[in-house]
């Protein structure tokens, strides 16, 4: 838990993956070039988000297993993915066939709830099941057994020239203990902890109806209540997902477009959103020296051990180079992180 | 129809991409390597199969989006992805996804009807929903339809900070052409005919 003197485990960055509607081709191209930077640069991980009717990645299997044969050594995750879209064992599939080519490096970030828009999205999504979908926990736990390679089904053996398994194939071993899970709020971090899962928190937390809007305060106590319930306890692992927006080699007009981003994005930080009471945190926007200084303020930070910097939305390709290059070469130093060895932040540090 | 003299004008192949199951990846790599000489040979396309409790490959839109940045030039297919086991919404953004990473080099093969081995994978398939679903040529359909662009929501415009659309995403220009059905059947045979689809 990075206090100032303790180093910041793992370094890693969350994006959306942004294209233009009418021509896809190179947002997603961008992407995969911002991914082999990264492992360039010494990124512990790359996180996408997952988006459905957006112009965001809306299948991050697919890029992640385009990105799996340009990089070798990053690893990759969802945050997150909302299973309310999925079907459990076609995602164990997806999930084991990506871990199986990218040699263990994935990571499933997840959450369950009935997808967003549900009452825009159900005709289209569960033309025919849309009032018995189980959008509990128990989704969650679906997957997560056929993950573990749980039975799935009850046939095994031969039939005519061809052979069944009961259970999901191809099995990647590990890849069920490399499931996290997104909470928004301390109840959902606490069983995601019970359930011996990985927990994201990102900037986004849920304020309970007479709780006081401290950001900070809340995700600490969701780390702790995490942490409380997990079987490995202090060792469970937990990320934080700020956005965070460091200008250190930023020209000018580039801070000032992210000082306007900023700007028009603060004031919903500033009181609980809606009836769910959503709670923001602001960015962080400054020096890699500002942003470590208000990191380790960050009682939130400060209970976390790995990041998952989140890049801002709608940004430049070149934006977001420059952005990548300061964290890696300045935030993630300044924090005590230090890049695997032949990277070209090493390299710089050297 | 190449009668002798008549020169073929397309060559694929076809493979289900074998593996062991207590060490998939040699056989996933295998698979890959093939793809890359098929491309190096000058075959035209390589089609996978799509196979479930099996050893062999149960994600080809995962494998072949692999396979996209290892060649550039050979075309892709799936023979066939059984359709019962897909949501068509989700499918088509796997489709849509891999079809722009790779150029417009996809061809969805599809067939329907009940899964195979029904009876013992329905609880693990669709534990909640297995006596609703819809296994009829409706799923092709669907499938199509969102392939094309067809509305897939009823709201688009901003939402917070947001942007959305009522189509999939991404669109992918021609894919919807390129959706191939395996019929196994006069009947179905020619109610893909009767839709305008390669067979």
């Amino acid at each position: 838990m990075p206090a100032p003197g303790v180093a910041l485990e793992k370094l890693g960055f969350l994006t959306l993956g942004t294209f233009d509607g009418a021509d896809p081709r190179p947002g997603h191209e961008h992407l995969l070039a911002e991914i082999e930077l990264a492992e360039e640069l010494g990124f512990d991980s790359v996180w996408l988000r997952h988006r459905h009717l957006q112009y965001g990645v809306s299948s991050p299997v697919t890029v992640l297993a385009a990105a799996s044969q340009r990089t070798s050594r990053i690893e990759f995750g969802t945050a997150v993915t909302p299973l309310g879209w999925e079907n459990p064992l076609r995602y164990a599939e997806d999930l084991g066939t990506l871990d199986i080519l990218s040699g263990g490096r994935m990571n499933p970030g997840i959450s369950v709830g009935p997808p967003m828009h549900w009452d825009d999205v159900k005709a289209a999504l569960y033309p025919d099941t849309a009032d018995v979908e189980d959008f509990t926990y128990e989704r969650v736990a679906r997957l997560h057994r056929l993950l573990r390679g749980e039975p799935a089904s009850t046939f095994v053996g031969v039939d005519g020239i061809e052979s069944f398994s009961a259970h999901v194939q191809p099995h990647s071993p590990g890849l069920a203990d490399r499931l996290w899970y997104g909470a928004a709020s301390e109840g959902s971090a606490r069983r995601a902890g019970e359930h011996g899962l990985n927990l994201l928190t990102s900037s986004v937390v849920r304020a309970a109806p007479d709780e006081e809007p401290d950001f900070a305060a809340i995700q600490a106590r969701s780390i702790r209540a995490f942490r409380e319930a997990h079987p490995a306890g202090e060792a469970a692992r937990v990320s934080q997902g700020l956005v965070v927006i460091p200008t250190d080699s930023a020209t000018a007009e580039q801070r000032a477009k992210y000082e306007a981003y900023v700007e028009a994005r603060t004031p919903r930080t500033t009181e609980p959103q809606g009836p769910g009471r959503l709670l923001f945190a602001r960015d962080v926007l400054g020096t890699s020296e500002e942003i470590a200084d208000a990191l380790y303020a960050h009682a939130g930070f400060r209970e976390a051990r790995e990041v998952v910097f989140a890049l801002p939305f709608s940004f430049a390709h070149s934006d977001y180079v420059q952005i990548l290059t300061d964290m890696a070469t300045k935030l993630g130093p300044a924090l005590g992180w230090s890049a695997p060895d032949r990277s070209a932040a090493a390299r710089v540090g050297a | 129809m190449p009668a002798p003299g008549v020169p073929l004008e397309r060559q694929g192949f076809l493979t289900l991409g074998t593996y062991d199951a207590d060490d998939p990846a040699p056989g996933h790599q295998h698979l890959l390597r093939e793809v890359v000489l098929g491309e190096e040979l000058g075959f035209d396309s390589v089609w996978l199969r799509h196979r479930h409790f099996q050893s062999g490959i149960s994600s080809p839109v995962t494998m072949l989006a692999a396979a996209s940045q290892r060649t550039s030039r050979i075309e892709f297919g799936t023979a066939v992805t059984p359709l019962g086991w897909e949501n068509p919404l989700r499918y088509a953004e796997d489709l849509g996804t891999l079809d722009v990473l790779s150029g417009g080099r996809m061809n969805p093969g599809i067939s329907v009807g009940p899964p195979i081995h029904w009876d013992d994978v329905r609880a693990g398939l669709y534990p909640d929903t297995a006596d609703l679903e819809d296994l009829s040529y409706e799923r092709v359909v669907r499938l199509l339809r969102l392939l094309r662009g067809e509305p897939a929501s009823t709201f688009s415009g901003t939402s917070g900070i947001e942007e959305f659309s009522d189509r999939v995403q991404p669109q992918s220009p021609g894919l919807a052409d390129r959706v191939w059905y395996g019929g196994g059947s006069r009947r179905s045979v020619r109610w893909a005919g009767e839709q305008g689809w390669p067979c």
